[in-house]
């Protein structure tokens, strides 16, 4: 499956399966069903939750 | 429990949306907005958007709530009845209340010196706001290929807004009354690297700019120079004020039914205008007013960040 991308709907970071989330433990390639719950938007906070999937 | 919301932000609906999730509480939230629950961060990366895009900026419509709350919408809060524990309405009947929570979020700010020019310049603090600039833009982009913007502060939002307007072909000159770009939260060498980044893109920044009348010659002018929280409804009921509304720990007034979330809610003389703690404040309060915790709420560790296109903070050097 290629590598997604999810859109914070609360402040519009884009996140990036490609990249991750290094400084928060995310390592580049994780996919996003497997970022643990408690993890927030760097930006803002927000939950997986508030994220959308950007259409390809 | 019945409990009523005013402020349809992110702190009302949170607080809304948990509650209606739990035991039987009748939930209201009355807002003054109508096109639904939106962002607020999101408006300033609005401007060049298109349409399509523009509309997504409102996440859920007034009548897509959960159905344990019931929504209020183009409704204004007119008094609070402490006595007799409800909240009056304009043009609405008034609402009864075991718990008022109120998140009424904050207005922008006009500088006193400006306040006389106020038909003349736009701000961009609601989607309204947002909507007319959109509008502005679209018609000056009918007569000349290039707007011409001058942006009244060089805040987080001011260096946002440039930041897009900018990033849409516009051109933008940020007026700062201080010495350097995002003084409340940057370093010297930080606000030297945006301006750096500003200057390279095109965008003009005057400093020590404190007006007493709007620039001129402009295609428009945005006055984005902080947020005053809307304190008067609290204030008219008798609630102590300061910036915001004055609540102790447990985000409570000196009113034992009466609450503040958000942007509004000051703690300790601090306010907390940030996605994160509003957020957290929002699910503290839900839990509080179930019974599920008796502990106090605690800011988590946040830090603001400056959306600007293409713009990273320089990271520091290891020592």
């Amino acid at each position: 499956m290629p590598f997604r991308k999810f859109a914070c709907q609360i402040c519009g970071h884009i996140f990036d399966e490609a990249e991750g989330d290094p400084t928060a433990g995310i390592a580049p390639g994780t996919r996003w069903e497997d970022i643990p719950d408690g993890w927030g938007c760097p930006d803002c906070g927000a939950t997986k939750a508030d994220f959308s999937l950007i259409a390809a | 429990m019945k409990i009523v919301i005013v402020g349809s932000g992110l702190a009302g609906v949170t607080v809304a949306e948990t509650l209606a999730k739990g035991a039987g509480h009748e939930v209201s939230l009355v807002t003054a907005e109508t096109h639904g629950y939106y962002s607020r961060p999101r408006l300033s990366h609005g401007l060049a958007l298109g349409d399509e895009a523009a509309a997504k900026i409102v996440l859920k419509r007034f009548d897509a709530f959960p159905a344990g709350v019931h929504v209020f919408a183009g409704v204004e809060a007119w008094f609070i009845d402490r006595e007799k524990g409800r909240l009056g309405l304009k043009n609405s009947a008034p609402l009864q209340y075991d718990v008022l929570v109120l998140a009424s979020g904050s207005a922008a700010r006009i500088p006193p010196g400006l306040a006389a020019s106020r038909p003349n310049f736009m701000t961009l603090n609601s989607l309204d706001d947002l909507l007319t600039l959109r509008r502005r833009r679209a018609k000056t982009r009918g007569r000349t290929k290039k707007p011409r913007w001058a942006v009244v502060g060089g805040g987080l939002i001011g260096c946002e807004v440039a930041s897009d307007l900018n990033k849409a072909g516009d051109s933008v000159t940020i007026f700062h009354r201080e010495e350097r770009l995002l003084e409340l939260q940057l370093t010297e060498s930080e606000s030297q690297a945006l301006h750096e980044h500003f200057t390279a893109r095109g965008v003009e920044v005057r400093y020590k700019q404190d007006l007493n009348e709007l620039p001129r010659p402009y295609d428009g002018v945005i006055v984005a120079t902080g947020f005053a929280p809307r304190v008067e409804l609290a204030k008219e009921a008798g609630l102590a004020t300061a910036r915001g509304i004055v609540v102790n720990q447990y985000l409570r007034t000196a009113d034992p039914r009466i609450y503040a979330a958000g942007d509004v809610a000051e703690i300790g003389s601090r306010l907390y205008p940030f996605v994160s703690p509003i957020r957290s404040q929002a699910a503290w309060l839900a839990d509080h007013l179930e019974d599920r915790t008796q502990k106090a709420w605690t800011p988590p560790p946040f830090k603001p960040v400056i959306k600007v296109h293409d713009f990273k903070l320089p990271t520091p050097v290891a020592p």
